[in-house]
């Protein structure tokens, strides 16, 4: 059986409950390699990021990332391969599409568009995920936590 | 077993040829002399013409295997392809069938099965050396090549090693043996494909363009090292002397080719340079790029728009082969002196590239020497047959930069080309294990999670104690276990057992990147389903990815949601697609001939249908060319298995890869045909020239005319004194913005032969970029030597030709009077394309030509799987190039049909009928054709074993009708709820 939300309040609160959480839809191919690359070059990022392998960003359906923000991220961060080089030509350009219409939704529903990202990170660009990594982390820290967490019930 | 081929060289030539032939069901023997594969395509990051990288698209698209589904340059994987890293060949003998290799193998000094890729050999190593792969800096003794390299060990040099054993001390495994031996060994395999690839050119011989000596040149790897995420400053684009990004920077080319000494054309330079120049303006807008060109041969499909890019991004081109170059010993800058307005200057650069050249790679002449194939003057590798893959030795084919230079288009589909001639003409159908998978029952989902200590390396991040408590007693986890390292056999076999014992069904490990050694692991853990084996990555992913702050949160919560996926999956059985083992050519032109006889030759039934009255193609009107057609046609109409449909047309088609049904019309009638593959062979059409008084004047003829006119003696030599040739007529236009390819070869050529029947006649050729790339040079060059005059035109529309019986042909640059005005006249696509792209659904270029899946690495697949293009179909090129294609298309074909049945692999998409309301929105999104619409019940299926497995439907669903498996909306939602 899941957690029960007073259960994971409770996980939250015992641990260190200020460290932002931001959840990652990387695509197999290209940006899991670079994440993986910029640990194999112990170029250090925060740990902040919590990564879902996907197989490409074009099947991050919308519906997870208001998911991922309705259950407490405080970020949303999602990243595929460059333009032009999807492994499967052009699955990425319908996460472009698919990720700018999820924000327009947040922002119409009142709720803070900037704390999503999309990137698109090649695979043997390892400094440049850390870079990212510690961006949104520094960004999202800034706006503080989401004010959505621990207001909902599952 | 039938015998498996030997693959020597792992660039992109060897990776394509080791795919293409384990496709087929054969074993693959790949050795390299390098302890790490790949070969100079890694040092590259992206490649023209798209500007990206997309190596990974050579995977195999049918019959995936999840283990292999990684970036190409991180991993390499196939059931049938043995790495042997580190190997040369020593000796050679036997028949083609029946080859006898011996194989060295180079001591690495690291024991693989040791090994747990922990990094600590290379950190304590004394021993600094010259980086060769990153070209600035240094590496160590012991070392690998790149980041993640394949195979992921570090391998010794011995040349610089100390032998000071350092690192045989602090290797926590004792996996480092400093009196490794050599091994040899002997392999029996039916042939060799030689693809060792190319050796950059050195300039440091060119003391004019001061490498070597002026920090600020550097050669074009250099450039690539430079400006890579991955490259030797820590930063891009930063200038080798100073650290300064430049502003202005010069690209040289033809530095190592087209001179007497290297009377030949490296072939990929000026794409590359401009590919160069427009990276870099990516990365910094404002850099000024000039490149000095001598002929820009943008000469491949989708070259000339992506030429025309580059102009209007800013590129300078400027012609001219500049002589040298000065180095200001204050600044560092270069300076070179150039024509403007017809008058020398100078001009300054931060930083000068020279685009060097290619050269057969160190000890190729050695291994060829072994292997018995022919080199050319250049030390090149010789082909034999029309196709150019065949060496002089029976048994030896040749792909890539080693028979000519050339560019990863070219490779590619000559690697195809190779390994069909590899495979010879054996008739094979691939088995598969009948009967379903072993399935798990719906029991339970009782996980075993395994945390492997990577000696210690883990517990240097993470509380293993606290971890293991977070883990045991969650609803799903039955046992959990520690081991030291998982990547040794004993070990992994030891926690193995343990897990058996407490009834486990699901295993979840939590180890290193799943790059390192999952697949070991799953050689190991031959009794448990692959796809119920969770990886989580604990060392590359959150110890050495992180500081200390979170790290144990987070290692917590990725095993948590890693066994939230895993409760969700269940064990699926094997599920097969029948494949039709037969195939249709669609036009029986050069490409489609030969695509046929290809295949008949080994054993596929194929209908081959040609709109008129003969087969041929424009090859019927080339009279050099009378007996080879006839040779081909005899073949193919004696051929039982082939249908031939002549005067007939596909007028309806559909279906999918393995099963398509098309409706043949012709003279006589309507037959319907069902097919495994097609191959689009349509050809493309000779350009009508409109202008220079063709059709107006008797003397103004084409190339193709000229050369039927020597042949008949329409033509009379005796009354012509000169002779007019005028080149991209009808090419590199606006309307026709692509460059023919075969048109200044077939100028030279004629151009040669009317100059060998009359010495005194004047030939005079007015050209835009002589296109005479590889060995074609010296075409140009003995054109030269022959007394035959080239003039430069900048705009064809300049040109003027006039005059009612002799003419004139006027342009700025010259007046000539003529007898005989040869106009060079290229290819248009076929105006038929536009109906055909229709009917087999599949995608133009811009330029209207069919396109390909991918221009680099799948050069001659259509998207829909199943379909593959060649000849003019695909685009414009040699008659000899369009053998080549013909042959990588049918070894294509063959993947498909040689297989008894297609395996779906696991990552597939589904569908829950209950929800669909039959809206199509999935079929269409579908790139690959995957998805079809049943209209009987209304709603959309999957062909699973064409799915690719993206998921892109998936989202696109309004109603989660469509889901991918193993990434459902249960098991993605539960890992987020776990993530926080």
């Amino acid at each position: 059986m899941p957690y029960t939300k007073d259960q994971a309040k409770k996980k939250r609160d015992e641990e260190d409950k200020d460290d932002t959480k931001i959840i990652g839809f990387f695509c197999n191919w290209c940006t899991s390699t670079a994440a993986d690359l910029a640990g194999t070059t112990r170029k250090e990022y925060p740990a902040s990021i919590r990564p879902i392998r996907v197989m490409c960003t074009g099947t991050v359906d919308p519906v997870y990332v208001l998911d991922a923000l309705v259950k407490g991220a405080d970020g949303v961060w999602v990243s595929g391969c460059d333009l032009g080089e999807c492994h499967y030509v052009n699955g990425n350009y319908k996460a472009r599409r698919r990720i700018g219409i999820i924000k327009t939704i947040l922002d119409v529903l009142g709720l803070d568009s900037g704390r999503v990202y999309l990137t698109w990170i090649s695979a043997s660009e390892g400094p440049q995920f850390a870079a990212w990594a510690k961006r949104i982390t520094e960004e999202i820290a800034k706006k503080g936590r989401n004010p959505l967490a621990d207001k909902l019930t599952t | 077993m039938k015998k498996g081929v030997l693959i020597i060289g792992s660039g992109v030539g060897g990776l394509k040829a080791s795919l293409e032939v384990a496709s087929r069901g054969r074993q693959v023997y790949l050795i390299d002399r390098s302890p790490f594969f790949g070969g100079e395509i890694v040092k590259i990051e992206r490649q023209f013409p798209t500007n990206r990288c997309s190596l990974c698209q050579m995977l195999p698209t049918t019959n995936r295997a999840e283990e292999g589904e990684y970036c190409l340059r991180r991993d390499f994987y196939h059931p049938l392809i043995e790495l042997i890293p580190g190997a040369e060949l020593t000796a050679f003998s036997g028949d083609e069938g029946n080859v006898k290799a011996l194989v060295r193998t180079k001591a690495r000094g690291v024991q693989e099965e040791l090994c747990t890729g922990c990094q600590r050999c290379i950190e304590v190593c004394p021993k600094e050396v010259a980086d060769e792969f990153n070209c600035f800096g240094t590496r160590k003794a012991v070392s690998w090549r790149a980041p993640q390299p394949i195979p992921p060990i570090p391998a010794v040099d011995w040349e610089a090693c100390t032998r000071c054993g350092k690192c045989v001390e602090i290797c926590p495994t004792g996996a480092i043996d400093l009196q490794m031996a050599d091994a040899e060994r002997e392999l029996q395999v039916r042939s060799v494909i030689l693809a060792p690839g190319f050796d950059e050119f050195d300039p440091s011989i060119l003391t004019q363009y001061g490498h070597g000596r002026w920090k600020n040149v550097v050669t074009s790897i250099e450039w690539e090292r430079m400006v890579s995420p991955l490259g030797p400053f820590g930063e891009r684009m930063k200038r080798p002397s100073d650290g300064k990004v430049p502003e202005k920077a010069a690209f040289l080319l033809c530095v190592g080719s087209r001179e007497h000494r290297w009377d030949f054309c490296s072939a990929a330079c000026c794409m590359y340079a401009v590919k160069e120049a427009l990276l870099a303006k990516e990365l910094q807008g404002d850099l000024e790029v000039t490149i000095f060109y001598m002929d820009l041969r943008a000469f491949g499909k989708g070259y000339e728009r992506y030429l025309e890019q580059a102009k209007a991004k800013g590129v300078r081109f400027v012609r001219g082969r500049i002589p040298r170059l000065w180095e200001d010993p204050q600044t560092r800058n270069l300076i070179l002196s150039t024509f403007e307005d017809g008058h020398v200057v100078k001009e300054e650069f931060d930083l000068c590239v020279l685009a060097t050249g290619q050269r057969p790679p160190r000890g190729s002449a050695e291994l060829a020497g072994i292997l018995g194939a022919d080199l050319n003057e250049w030390g090149f590798c010789k082909t034999v047959d029309p196709a150019g893959v065949a060496t002089t030795r029976p048994g030896v084919y040749v792909c890539g930069s080693f028979s000519e230079p050339k560019d990863i288009p070219d490779t590619v589909t000559q690697a195809t080309a190779c390994a069909l001639k590899a495979l010879g003409r054996e008739r094979k159908k691939i088995p598969r294990p009948l009967g379903e998978g072993e399935r798990v029952p719906d029991e339970e989902p009782r996980i075993g999670v395994m945390i492997c200590q990577c000696n210690g390396e883990v517990s240097r991040g993470v509380d293993v104690e606290k971890l293991r408590g977070a883990v045991s007693g969650r609803p799903g986890v039955s046992a959990v276990c520690e081991v030291a390292a998982l990547c040794v056999q004993d070990q992994a076999k030891g926690v193995l057992g343990e897990m058996r014992k407490q009834a486990v069904n699901r295993l979840l490990i939590c180890a290193c990147s799943p790059y390192w050694f999952r697949r070991r692991f799953l050689e190991n853990a031959v009794a448990t389903d692959p796809w119920l084996i969770e990886w989580v990555d604990l060392r590359e992913g959150v110890i050495h990815a992180h500081g200390h702050k979170g790290v144990q949160q987070k290692a917590e919560a990725m095993v948590r949601m890693a066994i939230e996926r895993l409760r969700r999956k269940d064990s699926i059985p094997a599920r097969f697609a029948s494949v039709k083992g037969s195939a249709l050519v669609v036009g029986g032109g050069l490409a489609g001939l030969t695509a046929t006889s290809a295949l008949a030759d080994r054993g596929v039934e194929v209908h081959l249908v040609e709109q008129e009255a003969e087969l041929g193609g424009v090859l019927k009107a080339m009279p050099d060319k009378v007996e080879f057609l006839a040779e081909y046609v005899k073949g193919i109409e004696g051929n039982a298995l082939v249908q031939v449909y002549l005067n007939s047309e596909v007028t309806e088609f559909r279906g999918q890869a393995g099963d398509f049904w098309a409706l043949i019309k012709g003279a006589d009638g309507e037959r319907e045909v069902g097919v495994g593959t097609v191959v689009l062979a349509t050809g493309a059409e000779e350009y009508h020239p409109k202008a220079f008084l063709y059709g107006k004047n008797k003397r103004v003829i084409t190339q193709r005319e000229l050369k039927k006119g020597l042949v008949s003696g329409a033509v009379h030599l005796e009354k012509i004194r000169s002779v007019v040739m005028i080149q991209c007529v009808g090419s590199r236009d606006t309307e026709h913005p692509w460059c023919s390819r075969f048109c200044c070869t077939e100028a030279l050529e004629n151009a040669l032969v009317l100059k060998s029947k009359n010495p005194e006649l004047e030939i005079f050729v007015l050209f835009k970029d002589m296109m005479t790339y590889g060995f074609k040079e010296r075409l140009y060059s003995r054109a030269r030597d022959a007394g035959i005059i080239f003039f430069r035109y900048e705009d064809r529309e300049e040109i003027r030709v006039q005059g009612t019986d002799r003419l004139q042909v006027v342009s700025p640059e010259a007046k000539l009077d003529c007898d005989l005005l040869v106009l060079s006249t290229g290819v248009i696509p076929n105006r038929e394309n536009q109906s055909l792209a229709e009917l087999f659904e599949l995608e133009l270029t811009k330029d209207g030509f069919f396109k390909e899946a991918e221009v680099k690495f799948r050069p001659v697949d259509a998207l829909r799987e199943g379909i593959y293009l060649c000849g003019g179909a695909h685009s414009p090129r040699t008659w000899q190039e369009v053998i080549q294609q013909g042959e990588a298309a049918a070894q294509r074909a063959l993947v498909l049909l040689e297989q008894e049945r297609l395996l779906a692999p696991h990552v597939v998409s589904q569908v829950h009928e209950r929800r669909c309301s039959g809206c199509g929105l999935c079929v269409e999104a579908c790139s690959y054709g995957a998805r079809i619409f049943d209209e009987e019940h209304m709603v959309a299926v999957v062909k699973e074993a064409l799915c690719q497995g993206c998921g892109v439907c998936t989202s696109l669903c309004p109603n989660g009708a469509a889901f991918l498996q193993g990434y459902t909306e249960d098991q993605i939602m539960a890992m987020i709820e776990h993530a926080v």
